[in-house]
């Protein structure tokens, strides 16, 4: 008679938010793997409902506390589509500028002090210090210099408020940006030191045929716009994404999970994140991005979802390099904004998080009040994938310790930096405002 | 300002969610009392904090707890004293993994945390998304920041004295 065991990991930790695993075995089979997302169901998509487009920004920045940059960019850019705004070069280059802060402190966080620790067999980023102090204080360096060029273009690295319908509420001015050239020159150095640094941990031997997706776009490394490419040959305009990508519910998470249903193949789920953007962009690195992924023989593609840490620090290093060079270069302009007329329309837009692709759709009535918001996290698009990889994974992994297998569990999904307080939202909510 | 004074720190931690705001407003309002005395920061992760401490040698800070024990709305508690047993019994929630007590441990860990850490904790109940904070608690303000105030005010005498 096989032995039956459930493995059950009853909450994950060093990762933002909460949720839990379930597995259940028969033998040395996988016969079930559930990733529950138990943070109570969000309500953003229906407290933007009848509010007005010029708060969408700041009320969608708060979904993320980690992420606050790639909701508010991809709602304006949503809005902006809707209403037919073009907003000038100017401003795009200063969104993607901001961008790059929340790249860097995000990466930076999750590289150092989220993901590191399991490579090397301790349980956090504090003993992890013990080890390597000046490690973990470079990663917090880095970091900072990410919360201050949100400071600086963002307002404040809190749910920054500059990010307005038609441009920025305030455009920086000169000296302000200048001042952060002698931290962003030492955070090239460091973000080539760290990337370094990643690439020679050791790294389980796991790889899989992931259908990755992402931004791709000829002229830049895709953050805001461009179109969305899969490893099957998919390549199709932003408003496409729900003509393949839908998401649906499971009973055992208040999160969303997201398929491609226009697979071809019986497999629906999909991989976003810097894996995917490094896999599917290679060629729009920067110069010494590109080089150090060179260097360190950085092959790509790359199928083994934990050197998804050694992606991660090339964005890092891309994020300085352009960020510098748009620092150097910039001249403040005016007006902040372009000015628009509230009218009727629908928009979409999709930008590439932290984590990976986010999309954003709204319905915009004659009011400028938001009568419809849909948000796609990237969490929730890779939720099955990394259930998909557990079942691949545990038997390669699997202990008569159940701990020890649950622990060899959260590392994996800790590769994928889950945000997942981002990825719970309501299904359907009938909101009636007297 | 002067040499004590100007490495007195005060972090608030907060969120823009329900009563998880109360560390910011109570900073605001004890800023404005002491603003000639100490340095003010806001921040929402807790790690953040860190970017802060520099050359402070006294930091406080003030933060929203869970706590199950509504009969006392402030905890002061001293790092590492009674920090360790107080911020896990009431599991001070940051919204990212690095929970306060954690950071202060990292600090300390990095040699940067100052010699003296104090942690307001402020019990709280609703933190709901987006919220504003609870009636309840917005009442209790006044009270709160005057018992955190006075621990400043001494502070405050303490340097005034080291100056004469």
């Amino acid at each position: 008679m096989t032995e039956t065991r459930t493995i059950k990991v009853e909450a994950l930790t060093r990762v933002e938010g909460e949720g839990a695993l379930n597995i259940s075995m028969n033998g040395d089979v996988v016969e079930k793997v559930e990733l529950a997302i138990y943070e109570p169901p969000r309500f953003f998509e229906a407290f933007l409902r009848d509010r007005s487009i010029e708060e969408v920004p700041d009320i969608t920045a708060r979904i993320c506390g980690i992420c606050p940059v790639a909701y508010q960019v991809t709602s304006v850019h949503a809005i902006e589509a809707a209403l037919e705004i073009q907003i000038p070069e100017e401003i795009r280059a200063l969104r993607r500028l901001l961008y790059f802060g929340e790249w860097i402190e995000s990466h930076a966080l999750h590289m150092h002090l989220l993901n590191a620790p399991d490579f090397f067999g301790v349980e956090s980023g504090i003993q992890l210090a013990k080890q390597f102090p000046n490690e973990v204080t470079r990663g917090l360096q880095l970091k900072k210099h990410g919360n201050e060029l949100l400071e600086v273009l963002g307002g404040r690295a809190i749910h920054p408020i500059n990010v307005a319908v038609g441009g920025l509420y305030r455009i920086p001015k000169k000296d302000e940006m200048q001042k952060l050239i002698p931290a962003f020159e030492w955070g090239l150095e460091a973000a080539i030191e760290a990337t370094r640094w990643v690439s020679n941990f050791e790294f389980p031997e796991f790889e899989r045929d992931y259908e990755m997706v992402a931004l791709s776009d000829p002229d830049d490394y895709a953050i805001i716009g461009g179109k969305i490419v899969s490893t099957s040959g998919l390549s199709l305009p932003i408003e496409n994404y729900e003509d393949h990508f839908e998401e649906y519910q499971v009973h055992y998470s208040t999160a969303l999970q997201s398929r491609n249903q226009a697979s071809e193949s019986t497999s629906t789920h999909y991989y976003v994140g810097p894996l995917a953007r490094i896999n599917h962009n290679r060629n729009q690195l920067s110069p010494i991005a590109k080089e150090v992924a060179d260097e360190i023989n950085f092959d790509t593609p790359c199928i083994n979802p934990f050197k998804a840490i050694i992606a991660r620090g090339l964005e890092v290093i891309h994020s300085f390099e352009e960020s510098l060079k748009t620092i150097k270069d910039y001249r403040p302009f005016q007006p902040p904004k372009v000015e628009y007329e509230h009218c009727i329309g629908k928009g979409v837009a999709a930008t590439e998080a932290p984590r990976g692709l986010i999309f954003h759709r709204y319905k915009i009535n004659e009011n400028g009040k938001v009568d419809f918001a849909k948000i796609v996290p990237p969490t929730s698009q890779n939720q099955k994938q990394i259930e998909e990889d557990l079942k691949e994974y545990l038997p390669t992994i699997l202990s008569s310790d159940d701990r020890e297998t649950a622990m060899n569990c959260e590392k994996l999904i800790r590769c994928y930096d889950p945000c997942i307080s981002c990825s719970t939202h309501f299904l359907t909510l009938n909101l009636d405002r007297k | 300002m002067n040499e004590f004074t100007k490495n007195f720190l005060l972090v608030s931690v907060g969120s823009p969610h329900g009563d998880d705001q109360i560390g910011w407003v109570i900073g605001d309002e004890l800023y404005k009392r002491f603003n000639d005395f100490i340095s003010h920061k806001k921040v929402t992760e807790p790690i953040n904090l860190i970017h802060y401490l520099g050359n402070a040698t006294q930091l406080h800070l003030v933060d929203a707890c869970v706590s199950e024990n509504s009969s006392q709305i402030i905890h002061r508690l001293e790092f590492p004293e009674n920090t360790t047993r107080f911020l896990k019994a009431f599991a001070t929630t940051g919204s990212h993994d690095f929970n306060l007590l954690q950071v202060l441990e990292l600090a300390n860990e990095l040699g940067v945390l100052p010699e003296s850490t104090v942690v307001w904790a402020i019990a709280c109940e609703k933190f709901g998304k987006s919220d504003s904070i609870s009636d309840e608690l917005e009442s209790r303000i006044s009270d709160i920041v005057e018992t955190i105030g006075k621990e400043l005010n001494s502070a405050r005498d303490v340097s005034c004295k080291i100056v004469d």
